[in-house]
């Protein structure tokens, strides 16, 4: 399949933004986990 | 005031300029964007092209020769086409049709010179005729398009009678027949070349065949679409079963439009042989449907020569944007897997990004193009900026921790502590590459310019535009930075560590290191200067290039021409018999040379008019011995001639003339040869009225190159290693630190030639920039340990600890980038240009050896010399109080 620059750009772009929201939802996942783990250790 | 002092106040001012970027970040970002948004616009504007000119040694006399006749005799940039029958031999009517009608549109491609094309089917490729009353004529073989068998025949007799045809241009056992076209280097366009040779010449003859000809475009009235009119149809084809007649409009394969010759060859071209197509005709105003059997080609057509190979290259340029999209890709996973983090991923793309645009809109500023062949080496260079910023980046958190998570102290520490090693690893990159300008070749002058600007733009982003950056992205959670050091990664690089810096470890390293040092001299002595195979190294042995060129070669003898002009110096020199002599000697004479296939001079004319003009006596096929026979018989051939036709034997004014051996390869060592021999030729029989000159032809101007590169290679090798040793000297003020830097790269450098020779590659135009950024690049990740050990022996102030923990630190940052250099650049074998697969196979090879050598023989050698420049900074040691990062913790 040929794959042209502008293709090839958006591609990469979606890429890197998908690697973000991943990441953010990973962090966001265990600071909340944290959180509980924190919360759970006061009561 | 003392060396220490000085490199406390060099300190205390980099932190002072870490702080001032933050302060001032406002302007400076609008100031670097606005710049990158410009360089960005002429980087979209760039294109793919390739200046032949540009790679020719514009100063050396064979090119001056080169470019004061091509014109005249013909240049380097030749096309063979063979047209070979499959069965049967090519003397049959239909076979003689095409390959008059494929020599048309050969004529017809952009940039051909109409003068120079050599084919039984073109005008200027003539016999001789006696004619009644005792005149000769010289007529063209064939002056139209044969209509029957006997037409046929009688081109069989005048092609197996005449010298410079049978053998030359038609094959000696009549299956194929060679179209030789020279283009004008000033109208090169491969691309439009590739494709109109495909479209115009190729498949209209072969998959687009049905065995009717059908009239291409008017050359007259080229803008203008001309419909696909059926010229004549020849008996027992596809095309006569179905009753097509000359003048029938071929409108529609399968109900698929097909408004002009080339349309019509294209849908042909889609049904394999056999398939039954529906083939819509129109004769005068009424339109019919009929059926017909897509016939397996009875041709094949093989095309080779420079324009074609290129055209090839161009052909698989695309596989940029697939290696592009995947390294980025994967690079962007590694980065996330390293830092744990997205800002660890996108911080070095920044980086990278911002170096490219300002590299490639430079590239399109200085009014240079990219050529496909050197497209490695901005990936090369963007990895070099993205290895920077990673080193900075893993630099940044550990900073972070170390300062108790402030993060304005992490970045200024951050960068006043890299700053040395970043700093010159880039200069040192940009000014190695510089050398290859002396080369004086404008295509490697253009390419070192823009590779040291290019380099040198990585500051802009790297140093400049870093702490900005930092600044505004939000600084990691502390569990992210904290996560680095822990897991394999760490342990895998202390255990390392251990074991290279353990007694049984430092010997195993140095016995390693000399014995591949051995083995690399060794091997590189069969290093050549030039091709070293006769197939083009640029693709795959079995690419339709490389198995065209081998087929060319084997039917034909050889076609790569050595064009040897013999200048005269007054007009009428080439009727002068002893000059006449030498050139026929010295044609018999460079025959004898295993890879000359043939040769082609004046005097091949001369021996067959005078042998025809004596009742084809053989007795009489010699050059005549007086002038005015000469001139006689020259009038002969030449009479019915234009002076545009004659002029690629001889200058009208009969003053110069050449000699044109064809080469069966162009293998570096045997164009030395073969050049040699010329020479030697010229020096033993000196012409009275005129003087060989060299050269001319593919393997004139690939010798000139060739020797600039021998001429120039060891200066380079010597002036790049010696404008890196500056640098490191300036930087660490000490010798000696040049030498334990240079050291690896050297043993890397040895490595390297050795594989080149043992993989056979040899050193080109194409090869020699890649390999100089080669050995620069090198040198980077031995400059972060380096700084690092010296940095910790301030601290500590034990060299042992300190190695360690600089392995184990910044060695664990190097270990990282080198593995995303080496995966990124190793991702180029995937390219189906042969070049680019296997000069990233090498330079991924090169930089894993200059990674391995940074790693394990660098921290031996400091160990083992203990060199004085780094211990006297132990004298400075002052533990950090309070401040140990883990890293450390974990190294000690």
């Amino acid at each position: 399949m040929e794959l042209g620059l502008w293709s090839s750009i958006t591609i990469v772009l979606l890429f890197s933004i998908g690697v973000v929201i991943m990441d953010e939802i990973i962090h966001a996942r265990r600071r909340k986990t944290k959180g509980n783990d924190g919360a759970g250790g006061t009561h | 005031m003392s060396m220490e002092d000085v490199s406390a106040q060099d300190k205390r001012a980099l932190y002072w300029l870490g702080e001032r970027l933050i302060d001032y970040r406002n302007p400076i970002m609008i100031l670097v964007l606005a710049v990158t948004a410009l360089f960005a616009y002429w980087s979209f504007q760039l294109k793919l092209e390739t200046s032949f000119g540009d790679l020719l040694p514009q100063s050396h006399p064979f090119v001056q020769i080169h470019n004061k006749y091509a014109g005249t005799f013909g240049g380097a940039n030749n096309i063979q086409l063979m047209v070979e029958v499959k069965e049967g031999n090519i003397f049959t009517v239909p076979t003689l049709a095409r390959i008059y009608k494929i020599t048309e549109a050969v004529d017809q491609v952009y940039g051909v010179n109409h003068n120079q094309i050599d084919s039984i089917g073109h005008r200027t490729t003539r016999y001789l005729r006696a004619q009644s009353g005792g005149f000769l004529r010289a007529e063209p073989v064939m002056i139209g398009l044969p209509k029957t068998p006997e037409d046929a025949a009688n081109i069989r007799r005048i092609v197996h009678n005449t010298e410079s045809v049978y053998g030359i241009l038609v094959s000696l056992d009549d299956k194929a027949a060679l179209v030789r076209a020279n283009f004008i280097e000033q109208r090169l366009d491969h691309r439009r070349t590739f494709t109109e040779v495909n479209e115009r010449v190729i498949a209209p003859f072969t998959t687009g065949w049905i065995g009717a000809l059908v009239k291409g475009k008017d050359p007259l009235k080229p803008d203008e679409v001309s419909p696909a009119v059926v010229e004549v149809v020849y008996r027992g084809t596809p095309a006569a079963d179905a009753e097509l007649k000359a003048g029938d409009v071929l409108e529609a394969v399968n109900g698929v439009p097909t408004p002009d010759r080339v349309a019509l060859a294209r849908e042909i071209g889609k049904y394999a042989p056999g398939t039954e197509v529906s083939l819509r005709y129109k004769r005068g105003t009424e339109s019919k449907d009929v059926s017909i059997k897509v016939p397996p080609p009875d041709i094949e057509i093989f095309v080779a020569g420079e324009p074609r190979l290129y055209g090839w290259v161009y052909n698989y340029a695309g596989d940029v944007f697939w290696i592009f999209t995947v390294t980025w890709c994967m690079e962007w996973v590694l980065r996330w897997m390293y830092f744990h983090d997205w800002r660890g991923a996108l911080r070095p793309s920044l980086t990278g990004v911002i170096a490219a645009f300002w590299g490639l809109g430079f590239v399109h500023l200085i009014g240079f193009a990219l050529d496909p062949l050197i497209l490695v080496m901005p990936f090369l260079i963007t990895a070099r900026a993205v290895s920077h910023a990673i080193q900075m980046h893993d630099r940044y958190y550990e900073e972070y921790e170390r300062h108790n998570w402030n993060q304005r102290a992490a970045i200024v520490a951050a960068f006043a502590e890299l700053f040395v090693p970043t700093f010159s690893g880039i200069l040192t990159d940009a000014f190695g590459v510089l050398v290859v300008m002396l080369v004086p070749i404008v295509m490697l002058r253009k390419l070192a310019i823009v590779a040291s600007w290019w380099i040198l733009a990585i500051t802009v982003s790297e140093m400049l535009l870093n702490p900005i950056v930092y600044y505004y992205l939000r600084a990691p959670d502390p569990d992210v930075v904290m996560a680095r050091e822990k897991g394999w990664y760490r342990n895998l690089i202390n255990r390392v560590t251990d074991m290279n810096l353990s007694r049984p470890g430092r010997v195993a390293v140095m016995v390693f290191w000399v014995a591949l040092t051995a083995w690399g001299a060794f091997a590189m002595r069969g290093l050549i200067v030039g091709d070293p195979t006769a197939a083009s190294p640029l693709v795959f042995e079995d690419s339709p290039y490389n198995v065209s060129h081998a087929h060319i070669q084997e039917k034909f003898g050889g076609v790569e021409p050595l064009i040897i002009v013999a200048e005269g110096h007054d007009r009428d020199a080439m009727k002068d018999p002893q000059a006449l002599h030498t050139m026929e000697k010295f044609q018999r004479y460079l025959e004898r040379d295993r890879d000359v296939g043939y040769s082609f001079s004046l005097t091949d004319i001369l021996r067959t008019v005078n042998m025809v003009f004596h009742e084809l006596e053989p007795k009489w096929g010699v050059v005549p011995n007086s002038v005015r026979d000469v001139g006689q018989t020259f009038f002969i051939f030449f009479a019915n001639s234009p002076p545009t036709e004659t002029s690629k034997y001889v200058t009208p004014d009969y003053q110069t003339a050449h000699v044109t051996f064809f080469c069966r390869n162009h293998k570096g060592d045997n164009i030395a040869r073969i050049i040699a021999e010329a020479q030697q030729f010229i020096a033993d029989n000196p012409m009275e009225k005129a003087t060989f000159k060299l050269a001319g032809g593919l393997i004139g101007v690939l010798g000139a190159a060739n020797q600039e590169l021998v001429r120039n290679d060891l200066m380079m090798n010597a002036l790049g290693f010696g404008t890196m040793f500056i640098i490191v000297l300036f930087t660490y003020r000490s010798a000696m630190a040049g030498i334990i830097l240079l050291l690896p790269l050297f043993i890397s450098n040895i490595v390297i030639n050795g594989m080149m020779a043992t993989l056979g590659i040899g050193v080109n135009i194409n090869t020699l920039p890649l390999v100089t950024v080669g050995v620069g690049f090198g040198i980077d990740y031995g400059l972060y340990i380096l700084s690092r050990v010296i940095e910790e022996i301030r601290v500590t102030g034990d060299l042992e600890e300190s190695i360690h923990i600089a392995l184990c630190t910044s060695g664990k940052a190097v270990s990282f980038t080198a593995v995303c250099m080496v995966a990124g650049t190793a991702l180029w074998t995937t390219s189906h240009i042969r070049f680019n697969a296997v000069m990233g196979g090498l330079l991924a090879v090169w930089m894993l050896i200059s990674f391995i050598a940074s790693e394990t023989l660098l921290p031996v050698i400091i160990s083992w010399f203990r060199p004085k420049f780094i211990l006297k900074e132990a004298s400075r040691a002052s533990r950090r109080k309070g401040l140990q990062p883990s890293a450390v913790a974990a190294a000690s």
